[in-house]
């Protein structure tokens, strides 16, 4: 499988806003000047970004398949999205069955001054039924035919485009698959880890009850730093269990890695007369150490590194008592 | 960074007011680096999922035994894999999620090694595309009276008796 090949797969397989955050990422790339738009606080105006200063514009949509029964209505979804886009693009809302005029206030702040659209690219995670193309062009003549043409042209096209024409289309190599991949792993892990109940062991509790009788008055502060070290164990937690699933000749270089830190961290702190001191040190040795096998995966280094760290300090090895 | 000065944060707690009990001690390697949990779990896959050959042997195709005992040590994988079986048998419009969970048990190399050594042990012998058990070996009717009789095991042989109800084609085995 070549690489556009590849992401063309992998891209289709994104969903929702992972798959619009994905496609204005590689537009970022390879589309000179071309511009997001954040959907939150006040809305993107139907557009999820321009290009071309404002000339044109690109509409996502990357709906759940499995919540489609068939073809059919997968079809049926993605011309009700993106004729709902093209509706406020031409500042129109349908009323019994009439189109009428509706402000897109968004808009007039989003596009340059003066500039209309001349096209709109409609990105899809799914383009194999012509029977979508049909009813989106019908739909925006139909819409033209009525608008202001405050902020599109009267004579404005648009293109449906799917995740093997946008990988042509766009550039995918080698680089972009890797980037498309590694995002998708982050994501998945972080997704993973917020889901997780998994609470330490016991052993962390007593541990940071004991730091609250040695350090009285600081208890907000350790509840704190509690609430961290749970956050950084359960990111290493499910980036090892991805590993485990997906890469498990990579979940044995992470055991090798940890074996690795602890006998770094026993050394250290055995040595040291200012031992807490090698703590912080020991998140950097720790990050090295990893980042040997995991370098593709740096986004993800940092908080897997203090994972372990904090890993140690829960399971046993680094316990503490008032001097 | 904030779960970095987390650390700090504790360093600078603790020093000066508390000191250091470091309890050297080796990590705990993860099960699925042992290797009698790997052979009783490809023992197990092999009791469920081998035919009995008409010389009362038990033969597997050798990917199917790959990909079986992999789902077996990782259940939470089980909706993957009727994810990726649904996507076979139904149209087009299921995403194909199976990429990622091919690339797992595909890269499982530990396995490569565990059943080299069980076949060094006369446990299993290579016969083309399959693995079928030596008649002379007691290995895995021995660890599937043991695993049933001591309640051993229960999540891999849950997942091993799901899997009977999914049709894994030799196309899906073969990467298709």
């Amino acid at each position: 499988m070549n690489s556009v090949t590849s992401y063309a797969h992998e891209f289709g397989a994104l969903t929702e806003s992972q798959f619009e955050v994905e496609a204005c990422v590689r537009l970022e790339h390879t589309v000179v000047g071309f511009q997001r738009v954040p959907a939150k606080p006040q809305g993107d105006g139907g557009l999820d970004g321009f290009s071309h200063h404002g000339e044109r514009g690109y509409c996502c949509y990357g709906p759940i398949p499995n919540s489609f029964k068939n073809a059919k209505a997968y079809e049926k979804a993605i011309v009700s999205k993106f004729s709902s886009d093209l509706l406020r693009l031409c500042e129109l809302k349908i009323e019994k069955k009439v189109l009428v005029h509706d402000e897109n206030v968004a808009l007039k702040d989003i596009l340059p001054k003066g500039v209309r659209l001349k096209e709109v690219l409609l990105i899809c995670n799914w383009f194999e039924s012509h029977k979508v193309i049909g009813p989106l062009h019908s739909a925006l003549m139909e819409y033209l035919k009525v608008s202001s043409s405050t902020y599109i042209c009267p004579d404005a096209v648009p293109q449906i485009i799917g995740p093997v024409e946008f990988a042509q289309r766009f550039y995918a190599d080698e680089l972009a698959l890797v980037s498309l991949q590694n995002r998708a792993m982050f994501q998945k892990v972080k997704d993973v880890a917020s889901a997780l109940s998994t609470s330490p062991p016991e052993g962390f509790d007593v541990k940071m009850a004991n730091l609250k009788l040695i350090r009285p008055g600081k208890e907000v502060v350790i509840d704190g730093l509690a609430a961290n070290f749970r956050h950084d164990w359960r990111m290493n937690l499910a980036f090892e269990q991805e590993l485990d699933g997906t890469l498990p000749d990579l979940h044995r270089a992470l055991q090798e890695g940890r074996r690795r830190i602890l006998a770094r961290v026993n050394q250290r702190m055995l040595a040291s007369t200012t031992p807490w001191n090698e703590l912080t040190e020991m998140v950097q040795e720790a990050r090295d150490i990893l980042r040997v096998e995991f370098g593709a995966y740096a986004a993800m280094v940092d908080d897997v590194s203090n994972g372990e760290i904090a890993r140690l300090i829960g399971i046993c090895p680094i316990d503490w008592e008032p001097s | 960074m904030a779960e970095h000065s987390s650390i700090s944060q504790l360093a600078e707690l603790l020093g000066g007011h508390a000191r250091p009990v470091i309890r050297p001690q080796r990590l705990t390697p993860a099960t699925i680096y042992d290797i009698d949990y790997r052979m009783a779990v490809v023992a197990l896959t092999i009791h469920v999922h081998g035919v009995k050959t008409e010389e009362g042997e038990l033969r597997i195709d050798s990917a199917r035994l790959k990909l079986f005992q992999f789902i077996a040590q990782r259940p939470n994988m089980l909706h993957t894999m009727k994810n990726w079986v649904r996507s076979k048998h139904s149209s087009g419009l299921l995403s194909d999620s199976s990429q990622r969970l091919r690339r797992g048990y595909l890269g499982d190399s530990t396995y490569d090694q565990v059943v080299e050594y069980m076949i060094a042990c006369k446990i299993l012998r290579a016969d083309g595309r399959n693995f079928i058990s030596e008649r002379a070996s007691r290995y895995i009717s021995e660890v599937t009276v043991v695993a049933e009789e001591q309640g051993m095991f229960i999540s891999e042989r849950a997942a091993l008796q799901e899997l009977t109800r999914l049709r894994v084609t030799i196309a899906m085995l073969e990467g298709q």
